[in-house]
């Protein structure tokens, strides 16, 4: 199997079919390492089916062709030699809604890497990893780590072994964020992450992305423009299935090239 | 849907209101140079009512574009009429006062009767009303290559500033009694100067709002000779030497 480097993503004439339906046409673009980079466009527009098809989330939807590439540090993610369950390890999501598992907030972070188990180097051979289970001290702090990396730890270091759910929306976003954040992963999709949550635990998602675009590439599909505006570095526009526009967001925001882009962002489309 | 309408009706009020005060200034100083140069001192009181009033204006404007910006967080073209507007109010207001400081100094122009040679200030005052005139259309019609051509005509202000101001250094070196109101002059045709850059500040700001560039302060002084290239006027660079010439055979005399 090979293994998915850490780096940028180069898509490359994507094509994405659900059954008759041309969901995605030709988008070709690259998305920079460590920014943050927004996907914007009308619902159906194929943004969703977009970050779908970067950690191959469609393959396990009925009917859904993908033709073309999405290159991850060289090597196409939809070459049959990539193991998947690897790719979604180190491509996280998070979706609209939170989406916390019914236990504790400590299991939460845990059952991941109790699953996907951590890499080391071999003491017999040089050059060879082997797969070795987390102590339970290890297992702590990979989750206490998590948990402050997604800006959580104050407030609920006294309550790890309370139910997940008993934590607020916003608190339920940040917990599923630490999650990926657990497995080590190094591309972040977000899809909508804060549709559901109050403008105070929007900003501390925001405040988040922002932090973390230092270790990993993010990726964010948005609906609230001013929220691409304010934490992205670039933006890309889809519009019925195309990538109309990809600029650096002030250019987006403030000059925008194709007539589109700018209909769309002003509210004045259709 | 209901607030793009709002937001339309919004853009649409600030567009007009822009275009009033605009037209306030325009009449500002026009008034203001009829007033010079006819000597008329009914309308040095119509050019400080119209200051006062474009003044108002500005803060009205002012408080419209801030509640755009607050309520309808415009973007894109949107962003960039609003930012627009919030800067081309400010040269408007300055267009406003530059006609208020020409009126000011009425009384002691309108007392002389000799001095009549520098003829150039009300032919640099009609160059200067043009351009505020075009600067104004250039907003109203979003037109980039009209509000360019701004700049080019800035320099032949410029050069007719320079040779104003030259002439009636020489006239009052001739009479010093001649210094007081030479000096208001000079004073008058600083200030209509000054309003051609301010034209050329909202042309810039056309540009910017139309296209979405933002123009390099080299580009708009692409002339930095000061020649006067447009024969409408027939002052070249040799005006302002042979004037330089006759100045210093005046001191040496």
């Amino acid at each position: 199997m090979v293994k998915i480097m850490n780096g940028s993503i180069q898509v490359k004439d994507l094509n994405v079919w659900f059954d008759q339906n041309h969901a995605l046409k030709g988008v070709t673009f690259s998305i920079p390492k460590n920014e943050i980079t927004a996907i914007i466009g009308p619902s159906g527009c194929g943004k969703s089916t977009f970050i779908r098809c970067v950690n191959r989330m469609n393959d396990i939807v009925p009917k859904c062709r993908v033709e073309g590439q999405i290159i991850v540090n060289g090597k196409n993610i939809y070459d049959p030699d990539v193991d998947v369950v690897e790719i979604r390890r180190r491509t996280g999501m998070v979706f609209q809604k939170p989406n916390p598992f019914p236990k504790s907030i400590f299991e939460n972070i845990a059952y991941a890497p109790r699953i996907h188990r951590r890499e080391e180097p071999s003491a017999k051979q040089k050059g060879e990893m082997v797969v070795k289970k987390y102590t339970k001290k290890e297992l702590e702090n990979l989750v206490e780590a998590s948990i402050k990396r997604a800006a959580l730890w104050d407030e609920v270091k006294d309550r790890m072994n309370k139910s997940a759910y008993d934590l607020s929306g916003g608190q339920q976003q940040r917990l599923c964020i630490a999650r990926t954040l657990a497995v080590n992963p190094e591309i972040l999709l977000l899809d909508e992450p804060c549709s559901a949550l109050d403008p105070i635990a929007t900003a501390k998602i925001e405040d988040l992305l922002v932090d973390l675009k230092k270790d990993y590439t993010v990726v964010i599909v948005t609906h609230n423009m001013q929220q691409a505006a304010r934490v992205a570095d670039k933006t890309a526009f889809f519009y019925l299935g195309e990538l109309i526009e990809f600029d650096k967001t002030e250019t987006i925001f403030e000059r925008p090239k194709e007539k589109l882009t700018e209909q769309y962002i002003t509210g004045r489309m259709g | 849907m209901t607030s793009r309408i709002l937001f339309n009706q919004e853009m649409d009020k600030l567009n007009e209101e822009v275009a009033q005060m605009a037209s306030l200034a325009r009449e500002a100083v026009e008034k203001a140079v009829r007033c010079i140069v006819n000597k008329d001192p009914v309308l040095k009181a119509e050019v400080e009512r119209l200051d006062r009033e474009i003044y108002h204006m500005e803060q009205i404007i002012e408080k419209r574009c801030l509640e755009l910006i607050a309520l309808h967080t415009p973007v894109a073209g949107d962003l960039r009429t609003v930012s627009t507007c919030l800067k081309i109010i400010t040269d408007l207001n300055r267009i406003g006062r530059y006609a208020s400081d020409i009126v000011e100094v009425y009384e002691v122009v309108a007392s002389d009767n000799g001095f009549h040679r520098p003829v150039n200030i009300p032919h640099m005052a009609s160059l200067v009303v043009a351009m505020v005139t075009d600067a104004i259309d250039s907003f109203i019609r979003r037109d980039d290559r009209a509000a360019r051509q701004l700049f080019d005509r800035d320099d032949e202000v410029d050069c007719l500033y320079d040779l104003n101001f030259r002439a009636i250094l020489t006239y009052m070196i001739e009479d010093p009694r001649k210094i007081t109101v030479g000096t208001h002059i000079i004073l008058i045709a600083r200030y209509l100067e000054r309003i051609a850059d301010h034209s050329c500040n909202i042309g810039e700001r056309v540009v910017y709002m139309v296209t979405g560039e933002r123009m390099n302060p080299k580009d708009r002084k692409k002339s930095t000779s000061r020649t006067c290239v447009n024969s409408s006027t027939s002052l070249k660079q040799d005006d302002l030497d042979s004037m330089q010439r006759s100045d210093h055979d005046l001191a040496e005399k």
